[in-house]
């Protein structure tokens, strides 16, 4: 036993170690990623890299153009919101013949950010923003853009926050079908694209048919631009359809983001 | 005074990695800075300095992330390790430096994969031949260009000296 441990020499164990016990804390990680402690050592973490990222996110532009294009898609955002709960609002209402009391979401309020870093690790999806708890920023706050949904606010220190986008494996959104009026939740497909699930096979959906949040996860206010469908695919082998949409945001290009207070969160003007 | 310099450097390609992958990234295939400069720590310094960086780095990309805490700092842990059994801390030749970073890279990018993409729904091929492959190519060819630079011969040759 001796003479077989002489052999050994510790020094070529010495990665192989190295390499066990970084893979057994990182799974040890993995499984204690919302502990309180975890989330701390993020925090804190996250704090610091900001300070580095800030000044990568200046690009010179000139300050006067992009304040004022700031503004516009600010407006453009707020119209398209009302535009797309108007044209739900006059759905609702004919089909319900005036029965329903319908409830005034249009006081949302968009709170502009910018952002300053993404997609830190491949297939992780995700935006740090320079907004955080101190302008008001909290969890699960909807994330939104001039052209429709982009995600939610899932981590917030005091001068910045981490947004989970659409795309993204662990997020989905309760979202419903304009025209069949059939709701459903929006999974990543894998690369740009979206998927819904749990929308029967018996339900009529029609190809360009506009895609918007239905409310119903408490997360995302009702009729914001999710997408559009540009394939379904129906198999006697299962319950519900495959739907494909394109989303109404390119992830790709996206470079300002608004950050959605409902009306009970609205910040002091 | 050159280990904060390196460390320095360091958190510069974790601020990249934030900030320019996206921007400079192709069809949504973005360049992997991380296992650039982790290879290359590790054909430096070795596999256990390779192990270390890589569970460093990995962790503070981990925290910036909304994603699982630890899957980055295993990922580019085991990126380390494999660059150092390359070079295995004695030999940085610009032939080792490719076959690390290839098998960096493809380490990372399959880890990444397994743990983030839907592939038990989508299958295989298509996010590896459009998504998986390009990626592993595209940070190949950066990290031929940092290869080139004049910095990485400077630290090859003072560890060969």
């Amino acid at each position: 036993m001796n003479g077989f441990l002489a052999r050994l020499n510790l020094e070529n164990l010495e990665p192989w170690i190295a390499l066990v016990v970084a893979v057994v804390i990182s799974l040890a990680l993995m499984g204690t990623s919302d502990t309180q402690g975890t989330e701390l050592a993020r925090l804190r973490t996250t704090e610091i890299l900001e300070v580095f990222a800030r000044p990568f996110s200046l690009i010179p532009t000139v300050m006067n153009l992009q304040a004022e294009n700031t503004r516009l898609r600010k407006d453009n955002t707020a119209l398209r919101i009302q535009i797309s709960q108007a044209r739900e609002a006059v759905q609702e209402n004919e089909r319900l013949r005036r029965l329903l009391d319908y409830k005034d979401s249009t006081g949302l309020f968009l709170q502009a950010g910018e952002i300053i870093g993404r997609n830190p690790l491949p297939g992780v999806h995700s935006l740090l923003i320079n907004v955080g708890s101190a302008a008001g920023i909290a969890k699960h706050m909807a994330v939104v853009n001039d052209r429709g949904l982009v995600g939610q606010v899932v981590r917030v220190n005091a001068g910045s926050a981490v947004v989970q986008i659409l795309m993204d494996r662990n997020m989905g959104s309760a979202v419903r079908l304009s025209g069949c009026r059939a709701d459903g939740i929006t999974v990543w497909g894998g690369g740009q694209r979206l998927m819904i699930d749990g929308i029967p096979n018996s339900v009529p959906v029609r190809l360009g048919e506009e895609v918007i949040t239905s409310g119903l996860d408490g997360v995302f206010p009702e009729g914001i631009p999710v997408g559009m469908v540009v394939r379904t695919e129906r198999s006697s082998e299962k319950l519900f359809q495959l739907i494909e949409v394109e989303p109404a945001v390119d992830f790709t290009a996206i470079e300002e983001i608004f950050i959605v207070w409902d009306t009970k969160r609205r910040p002091a003007p | 005074m050159i280990r904060f310099l390196t460390l320095l450097t360091g958190l510069l390609f974790v601020v990249l990695q934030i900030t320019l992958a996206s921007l400079i990234s192709v069809h949504s295939i973005r360049p992997d800075f991380i296992v650039i400069f982790i290879v290359t720590r590790a054909l430096i310094e070795g596999p256990t300095a390779g192990v270390v960086w890589g569970f460093g780095l990995g962790f503070l990309l981990d925290a910036v992330s909304s994603g699982l805490v630890g899957l980055g700092s295993m990922a580019y842990s085991v990126v380390g390790f494999l660059a150092g059994q390359v070079g295995n801390g004695k030999v940085v030749s610009r032939f080792h430096y490719v076959v690390a970073l290839i098998s960096g890279s493809v380490a990372a990018h399959v880890i990444f994969f397994y743990f983030t993409e839907p592939w038990k729904e989508i299958g295989l091929l298509e996010p590896m031949l459009f998504r998986v492959l390009p990626g592993i190519l595209l940070t190949g060819f950066l990290g031929i260009l940092w290869m080139l630079s004049p910095f990485l011969r400077f630290t090859a040759e003072r560890k060969r000296g």
